[in-house]
């Protein structure tokens, strides 16, 4: 395990908050009930997208655990524009808690993050899909779920390894040509990341 | 003293050779018969005349091709050129802070007019001169630190200092030793050193950090990194590695003379002024194992270094499939006797 | 390049009673060094005892860099540094400085910014202003004055900051309320702080009650090393026993008896001299604003530059 593949905690309140938005996807919401479960605050938001495939029915079980605070939506991606656009507008005080895939994640810090919010206003727990997104060094593609340590680049065909360099700023760890330097030289694929 | 320089190529034909003035100044990285980690930091300070240290940032005949090179990486992956754009002051920086100093290093070669801040810049082994509003990125044809940095010999990269961390938001890498700027860009400092084996855990990086965090203006530092490339390839990148990474399969004892460099970076971090951030530069030398050969001291130096070598060095530096042709070629040097600390040629 | 400039002072003014304005060049006049709004230079007075080394804030426009301005107000204190400014340096005395040094800069990635300046705190404020206003970001000042004559740096700061500068007269009964100013801010906003101690005290505490986490809090706090009373320092590597007088400090101490310690920015605030305690034979006094509360308490670490001991005999790994 190398230091820049990011290590995670369950989420806790920040007591010091005086606004928390809790925003999860998929088995993220597992997390989410953990936490609301753990005690209440004044001033919470939930927010719950249910893709991938919501399994457990989280979006039902948060809904009842947070009525007047509970949102939903049909795609991540709406779920992010929205988190942008309310962030425009948050105030000073506002602490967030993300939970879902790594992707996830830090493509939701880096709207957080672009909004003004710093490492210490941010809390995420990996949930759910251990996934990895993978960007091709060579062609620059980013494939979003890959479960294996071996996978064939769509943009360019290679044969990558993924490997645990990460980048929160890609939301991706990096993959490169397995078999340069012998090709077809290429180790047993594996499922690691499901 | 002008430099005469070469026209010469580091990919496709590699015609890059070495003038026996540029073996003899070659920063040799070993003073002893192993190589360990450490945070080996000295303040860079004017070093002896002629040699790689004595001014802030070495030209060497080897300049107007590394340009070039520059240019044709550029052109195949522009995003070997990444700035965020929080890092303007910091690009201007850094325009400063280069042009300054070749212009006052180098006079033969460059100049620098200063009319407020009307500036006049000259540079005449690349045949340019433009004048710019300092400041006023309009004024050029390309933002500062790309402008620059395409008329500077080696990578580098700019670190914007917040949060107690050390940030790589800005970078012209195009002779780098298998890092990807397009990835490692926005990582903090332990982050893009992620992949380094064995250093973390000796705590070298949270001292580096530590020291980094505190270095003043007017007070920069310098260190040495290696590693060894075949055929002299400045850019051995990730993006690229398909095309020199089946090199390493070339290597045999009668060619590997001919074909394996070691590869040095003369690394130095500067305090930026207006940014309060780092240039961290990385100056890239090249040397064939011939070239080496015309100082035994080195060649029998080098070899007892890669002996001792850690396999997770091995690893990490790629040496692992030709690291035995190179030990056999440099064998025929190695006579037992103690060599004493230094890395100077003889 | 070296670590030190020498300067020359161009020009001397009070333009606040109690606070004199120096401007430092080079005797040649090249440029000096640009710098970042927020940094500081380490003033030595040549001549003058180890004892006259004192941290002023820049606070000209950053850009300029035909001369340095700081400001220095007379301390009825304890060291002499500002008294020997006040009342031996003259326009031509030559001085030597350090290069800037910024340990109280701008969150670059921050969206808005509100600044806070009590008395001489007013110095790297006004830097700070300077860049603000030179980026076209989102800026407030809000100034803290004790008397209408101390009023000469409002007008610098209005320049810059037009309406949003906002002026307290102390004597007239004008405060600032901390808690009105930083209610309801968007998320981004970092707030700076320079001043008294309880000034600083009062803002952070204002940031904190309103939610804000540490990492928008920024202050600086001008620590010289305080007078304290004699002990004996005892240097367990180097074997050395060196007695601390009570007017230098631990690190002058060690410096002045020929051994190098780790040091930058001689305030407490770097981490830089940061040293292992082996042994105390009396109770540490810490006057940094590094260490934790945890660190101070356990007594194993110690500041050289600010910190001190009340008692006998202090064991380092030196």
């Amino acid at each position: 395990m190398i230091h820049s593949k990011p290590s995670y905690v369950p989420l806790a309140w920040d007591t010091e908050g005086a606004s928390h938005l809790l925003v999860a996807h998929a088995g993220g919401g597992e997390a989410l009930l953990r936490l609301l479960d753990s005690g209440r605050y004044a001033s919470i938001t939930v927010r719950y997208a249910g893709e991938p495939f919501d399994n457990a029915d989280y979006a039902a079980r948060l809904a009842r655990a947070a009525p007047e605070a509970f949102q939903y939506f049909d795609s991540v991606e709406a779920m992010l524009d929205a988190l942008r656009a309310d962030l425009a507008t948050s105030r000073m005080g506002l602490r967030l808690y993300l939970a879902g895939s790594e992707r996830f994640l830090w493509r939701a810090t880096g709207i957080a993050t672009a909004a003004g919010l710093c490492a210490d206003e941010i809390r995420r727990e990996q949930a759910g899909s251990r996934a990895r997104a993978v960007y091709c060094v060579h062609c620059k593609n980013i494939e979003p779920q890959v479960t294996t340590n071996i996978l064939t680049c769509p943009g360019c065909a290679r044969t990558l390894m993924v490997r645990d360099h990460y980048s929160a700023r890609l939301a991706a760890y990096m993959g490169f040509q397995v078999d340069a330097e012998a090709p077809g030289a290429i180790p047993a694929v594996e499922t690691l990341y499901a | 003293m002008s430099i005469a320089f070469k026209n010469e190529t580091f990919r496709d034909d590699f015609t890059f050779r070495n003038s026996p003035a540029a073996v003899r100044r070659f920063p040799f990285p070993f003073a002893e018969d192993t190589y360990a980690y450490s945070v080996n930091i000295e303040p860079h300070t004017p070093g002896a005349a002629g040699s790689a240290f004595e001014f802030a940032f070495d030209i060497d005949e080897h300049y107007v091709a590394e340009c070039e090179d520059r240019r044709v990486t550029l052109s195949l992956d522009p995003e070997r050129y990444v700035a965020l754009p929080h890092m303007m002051d910091a690009q201007w920086d850094f325009l400063e802070l280069v042009f300054d100093s070749l212009a006052r290093d180098y006079p033969q070669h460059f100049g620098l007019r200063k009319d407020g801040a009307r500036w006049t810049w000259i540079n005449r082994p690349l045949g340019i001169q433009d004048t710019f509003t300092f400041g006023d990125s309009t004024t050029l044809a390309r933002e500062p630190f790309d402008y620059a940095a395409r008329q500077a010999q080696g990578d580098f990269v700019l670190l914007d200092q917040r949060d107690g961390d050390l940030w790589a938001d800005a970078g012209m890498v195009t002779s780098q030793a298998d890092w990807s700027l397009a990835f490692d860009a926005g990582m903090s400092f332990k982050q893009w050193h992620g992949p380094v084996p064995m250093a973390h855990e000796i705590g070298v990086f949270d001292r580096a950090l530590k020291y980094l965090l505190a270095l003043r203006q007017g007070q920069p530092v310098r260190r040495l990194n290696w590693t060894m490339t075949v055929n002299p390839r400045l850019d051995t990148s990730p993006e690229s590695y398909p095309l020199w990474g089946p090199d390493r399969t070339l290597v045999t004892t009668e060619n590997a003379g001919r074909l394996v460099h070691l590869r040095v970076e003369l690394q130095a971090l500067f305090r930026l002024p207006r940014s309060n951030g780092i240039l961290f530069s990385i100056r890239c030398y090249l040397a064939s194992l011939d070239d080496i050969a015309k100082y035994p001291r080195w060649s029998k130096r080098l070899l007892r270094v890669l002996q001792s070598l850690p396999p997770q060095l091995v690893e990490y530096k790629g040496l692992v499939r030709y690291r035995d042709a190179v030990m056999s070629w440099l064998s025929r040097y190695e006579d037992g006797q103690p060599i004493g600390r230094g890395t100077h040629p003889e | 390049m070296s670590a030190s400039i020498s300067v020359r002072v161009g020009a001397i003014s009070e333009v606040v009673p109690g606070i004199k304005e120096f401007s430092l060049s080079r005797p040649d006049g090249a440029p000096l060094p640009s710098y970042s709004g927020g940094s500081h230079v380490l003033v030595t007075l040549p001549g003058a005892s180890r004892a006259h080394r004192n941290s002023y804030s820049l606070m000209g426009d950053p850009s300029r860099t035909d001369a340095y301005r700081i400001a220095v107000r007379r301390h009825a204190g304890s060291r002499g540094g500002s008294r020997v400014l006040h009342e031996q340096v003259e326009v031509g005395t030559p001085l030597t400085i350090s290069h800037p040094l910024n340990l109280f800069p701008i969150a670059r990635l921050g969206r808005k910014h509100i600044l806070v300046a009590g008395g001489i705190g007013v110095t790297p404020i006004i830097a700070q202003a300077h860049d603000l206003a030179r980026r076209g970001a989102d800026f407030e000042v809000h100034y803290a004055f004790r008397a209408p004559d101390q009023a000469a740096y409002a007008d610098v700061l209005r320049d810059l900051a037009g309406t949003r500068l906002h002026r307290y007269c102390t004597a007239s009964g004008e405060r600032i309320d901390f808690r009105g100013m930083l209610a309801d801010q968007p998320i981004g906003t970092h707030l700076y702080v320079c001043g008294p101690v309880n000034f600083i005290d009062a803002a952070r505490s204002a940031a904190r009650a309103h939610r804000w986490p540490s990492s928008h809090i920024h202050s600086e706090q001008f620590l010289s090393p305080p007078v304290g009373s004699a002990f004996e320092v005892h240097l367990a590597r180097s074997g050395r026993r060196i007695a601390v007088a009570p007017d230098i400090s631990l690190l002058e101490a060690i410096e002045q008896a020929g051994v190098a310690a780790p040091q930058s920015c001689r305030g407490g605030a770097c981490g830089q001299c940061e040293t292992e305690v082996m042994e105390a034979d009396g109770q540490i006094a810490h006057h940094d604003v590094y260490l934790s509360e945890a660190d101070k308490a356990a007594g194993r670490k110690i500041m050289l530059c600010v910190s001190r001991l009340q008692g006998r005999r202090l064991v380092l790994n030196l």
